[in-house]
């Protein structure tokens, strides 16, 4: 035991280290009375919006960033004791699933408002800004494609080169996709056009962000059901990539904004919407390359010329029909298209 | 057996604040999650609803085939631990030689980048135009194939999993009696007889103990083969439930109930295990652990050689794969312009990269600590006071393991949220904590288990026949027989903290980031290079708070 002395101190020394900075590190946060608003990424928009609003009324806001399907689980755990006063999701079927059983408060902000077929007709969520759904390429792919290219032309093979669809099931914008995509053509052309482009050689990403990464690797060469704030981000920052919108039209994903029904503060948190939809607001929305409420804000450039080579057309999205069949869509999709190829064969 | 094993005066204080440790930590919140999977409405006073998730349960198609995927998916991947941890522990315990802490380190390598950042990498290596075809050329296509598919998703998880494995073994080794060895050896016995009869049922703890765990995250983890993917074309239980949990609206009876049977499963495995320990394993011993042979030129080459290539394909790659993706400015197509300004970004003075690595250190330290404390008390009560609590205690501790961390997270808002509770923990950075210490208190507390197997009770009975006290006991005989093993247990929770993604993003207070959500949120908003900037951070940092351990 004459080792143990020296071995003594040296655990004491790391005990009396970690219960130290155990103290030093959770020293000084605490919960405040400030509005919770929990949003859906990207991050710096959330951000821009918090200390925008800051700034204009002197009142800071307590921020959450976390994906779609991660604040629509935090909200149900924390549905005993809620937390949140405002959500900004990155579906509108989203929205759709939590005004159903009531979650949302009915503000009347919609009224009035530009682009009234963005917001809920009953006031429960208003759009904050818009992305839209098309498909990224590498900019040197074929001339063929962009010009009166379609969906199916993309899936059915003919492009050259590896084609990537983020899976809809863990990336909230693809389930956009997928369910306006099924709304306009109807199931059965839908789930056939999927399969046989799935045996024909199309790979599903688990994320956007990874199915984007891939693209600008060079791993693949289109990435359908991108969003194209995401692609054209990458466009501005210099890379060969650029946004089509396909001739059927591209899918319009809204940013619903709601007041949850159990906040205690709605008069400010109707009032950090309202600011959201305001003229500076709307400015840095559109700068990150979302669509803006406010027709009199511009477009981004890279986002205005993306537009301009399309023909403008739009496959519409009913998310109030949406919410009741997404469940099955999106198991359907996993069963039968993820996991249709046999990873032996 | 028992007799002998149980030291006189009772359950010590000890074991008594480790059990009550487990149960609050761990205890509480599954609790409230088994409540909720029976009584969806329970947290609101009321009992509607009762057993919907269980009656979807029986409805969830496809049930029996994930289950048996993911059993099939677990035992591949303990059995490729197994078989690549255990000889290296073993000569890390028995040989000397030069650069044995590196090689030591080198085997947590691979489980400092959380692995859904590992597939990653792989995949950016290994897809068509991905860096291999790039740089070497064209990737044999078996390959790729075989990546891409069962064996890809089993090898990612085996090389993140092996060196937990390895460490353990290494504890266990140096536990054992050299003399028993040596005296089958002296009175004839042939070589594998020592290993059958002697060796192997002393080494069973340690190896039925790693295994376990390693069977458990592979059961419960889908981040790899969520990157991986759909392309390997496995239905499996813990997606289900992150699926159920994620996806709108959600469903959370049945992802609570799935989450439950999980937990069953898991639980049915450790007593398994347990049984199998004591009707083949251990026999305690004074642990004296076997003399260090030093190892000629030639040995030294062939360890050398064996660590290289474990650490190679399993943290060499990856990580220099990942750093490459971190100076990346542009890829332009496969001619990529390079940058050190995603590193400045991280670390910019009063940036959000800066506190996240200050944030996770302190974490994963407190974490780390308190988890080996416990886990000490707790090995100690199982093996002198083998009652009720200390077993309980000693089986809670691994389950959160089981359940994907989706759910445990939701546990943790449901308990630390609920209207009952009190202390104002929810909301900040002490959540955090206590999400560390739920999830990954199973390490420091198989790994303590594993040592106490080892240490036989007649010291202690000599140290209190002399009338040394309970706390000089621990002080002086027990801590110090256990300090191996709680040395590995430290490292092992420190690196799983420092690298934990889901718990850290669901649980995030207001105005603070961790590496893990750090590295999420990059991730999440296209900023690829940034989050692999944080992610070699983070690796750093791991690495050298390792190294500044002190030796064993």
């Amino acid at each position: 035991m004459s080792g143990a002395w020296p071995t003594r101190r040296r655990a004491l020394g790391l005990l009396a280290g970690g219960a130290l900075t155990t103290v030093a590190g959770g020293c000084g946060r605490r919960e405040s009375e400030q509005l919770v608003v929990y949003s859906a990424g990207p991050r710096p928009l959330a951000e821009k919006m918090c200390t925008g609003y800051a700034a204009a009324t002197g009142r800071n806001v307590e921020l959450f960033v976390a994906t779609t399907g991660q604040i629509m689980a935090k909200l149900e755990a924390e549905r005993f004791n809620a937390r949140a006063d405002v959500v900004i999701l990155a579906s509108r079927v989203a929205a759709e699933a939590l005004k159903v059983p009531g979650r949302l408060r009915a503000t009347g902000l919609a009224t009035g408002l530009e682009r009234p077929d963005w917001h809920d007709a009953e006031g429960f969520y208003v759009a904050i800004g818009a992305a839209t759904i098309g498909v990224a390429l590498h900019a040197d792919a074929p001339a063929g494609p962009g010009e009166g290219w379609d969906w199916e032309d993309f899936l059915g093979g003919a492009f050259p080169g590896r084609v990537v669809l983020p899976s809809p099931v863990r990336s909230g914008a693809t389930s956009d996709f997928l369910m306006a995509y099924l709304q306009a053509r109807g199931d059965e052309r839908v789930w056939a056009t999927l399969k046989a482009a799935r045996r024909a050689g199309l790979d599903i990403a688990s994320a956007n962000a990874q199915a984007m990464s891939s693209l600008l690797t060079g791993g693949c060469a289109a990435v359908v059901g991108a969003v194209d704030y995401v692609a054209l981000r990458e466009v501005e920052k210099g890379e060969p990539v650029r946004m089509i919108y396909p001739a059927s039209g591209g899918v319009v994903t809204t940013r619903p904004a709601a007041v949850m029904a159990t906040t205690r503060r709605e008069e400010e948190a109707t009032k950090f919407i309202q600011y959201m939809l305001g003229d500076e607001a709307q400015r840095e929305a559109a700068k990150l390359h979302f669509e803006p409420v406010l027709a009199d804000v511009k477009w981004s450039a890279a986002k205005q010329a993306a537009w301009s080579a399309s023909n403008g057309l739009i496959l519409p999205l009913d998310a109030r029909a949406a919410v009741q069949t997404q469940g099955a869509a999106l198991r359907k999709f996993q069963y039968e298209v993820e996991r249709a190829v046999d990873s032996n064969a | 057996m028992k007799a002998g094993n149980t030291t006189k005066g009772g359950t010590s204080w000890a074991a008594w604040i480790a059990c009550a440790f487990v149960l609050l930590t761990v205890g509480y919140p599954l609790a409230v999650l088994a409540v909720q999977a029976v009584f969806p409405e329970a947290l609101a006073g009321s009992l509607a609803e009762a057993g919907r998730g269980f009656v979807e349960l029986v409805r969830t198609p496809g049930l029996g085939e994930m289950l048996g995927n993911s059993l099939r998916w677990g035992a591949a991947t303990t059995l490729g631990a197994w078989l690549l941890g255990a000889p290296a522990g073993w000569a890390l315990a028995r040989f000397e030689f030069p650069g044995k802490r590196l090689a030591r380190l080198s085997l947590l390598a691979p489980v400092m980048l959380p692995p859904f950042l590992l597939a990653l990498a792989y995949i950016l290596l290994l897809q068509p135009g991905g860096l291999w075809e790039q740089a070497i050329g064209v990737v044999p296509a078996w390959l790729q194939k075989s990546f891409f598919g069962f064996w890809g998703v089993t090898g990612a998880m085996v090389l993140a999993s092996y060196g937990a494995v390895a460490l353990a073994v290494e504890a266990g080794w140096r536990g054992l009696p050299a003399r028993a060895a040596e005296a089958a050896e002296s009175l004839g016995a042939r070589h594998w007889q020592v290993w059958a009869h002697i060796l192997l049922p002393l080494m069973l703890p340690a190896l039925v103990n790693s295994g376990l765990l390693v069977f458990v995250d592979a059961m419960s983890n889908f981040g790899v083969p969520a990157a991986l993917g759909p392309r390997a074309n496995l239905p499996l239980l813990p997606a289900e439930i992150h699926a159920l949990v994620t996806s709108w609206p959600v469903n959370l009876p049945l992802a609570t109930a799935l989450s439950l049977l999980l937990c069953v499963m898991a639980a049915a495995l450790f007593q398994l295990g347990r049984v199998v320990l004591r009707k083949h394993g251990g026999g305690r011993t004074r642990g004296s652990g076997p003399a260090l042979r030093k190892l000629g030129a030639g040995g030294v080459a062939a360890v050398w050689c064996g660590f290289g290539a474990l650490f190679t394909v399993g943290g060499g790659v990856p990580i220099g794969v990942v750093v490459i993706a971190s100076l990346v400015e542009r890829w332009n197509g496969g001619s990529p312009v390079w940058t050190a300004a995603h590193y400045q970004a991280v670390f910019a003075a009063g940036g959000e990269g800066r506190a996240a690595l200050a944030t996770s250190a302190w974490l994963a330290t407190g974490a780390a600590t308190i988890c080996v404390l416990a886990g000490a008390g707790a090995a100690y009560a199982t093996a002198r006071n083998p009652g009720w609590v200390a077993r309980l205690a000693d089986q809670l501790s691994v389950l959160p393991r089981v359940v994907p961390s989706i759910a445990v997270a939701v546990a943790l808002i449901l308990a630390w949220n609920a209207p009952w509770v009190a202390l104002p923990i929810y909301n900040t950075v002490w959540i955090l904590l206590l999400a560390y210490l739920a999830l990954y208190q199973g390490d420091a507390a198989r790994l303590a288990d594993t040592g106490m197997r080892t240490v036989g009770v007649n010291l202690e009975q000599a140290a209190e026949v002399l009338g040394a006290s309970r706390g000089r006991v621990w002080r002086e005989i027990v801590l110090p027989l256990l300090r191996p093993a709680l040395l590995a247990g430290w490292a092992l929770t420190f690196v799983a903290c420092l690298r934990d993604l889901v718990a850290s993003v669901m649980l995030l207070p207001p105005g603070t980031q961790t590496v893990g959500s750090y590295i999420f949120t990059q991730f999440e908003q296209g900023d690829l290079a940034r989050a692999m900037a944080m992610a070699v951070c983070a690796v750093g940092l791991g690495a050298a708070t390792l190294l500044c351990l002190p030796r064993r």
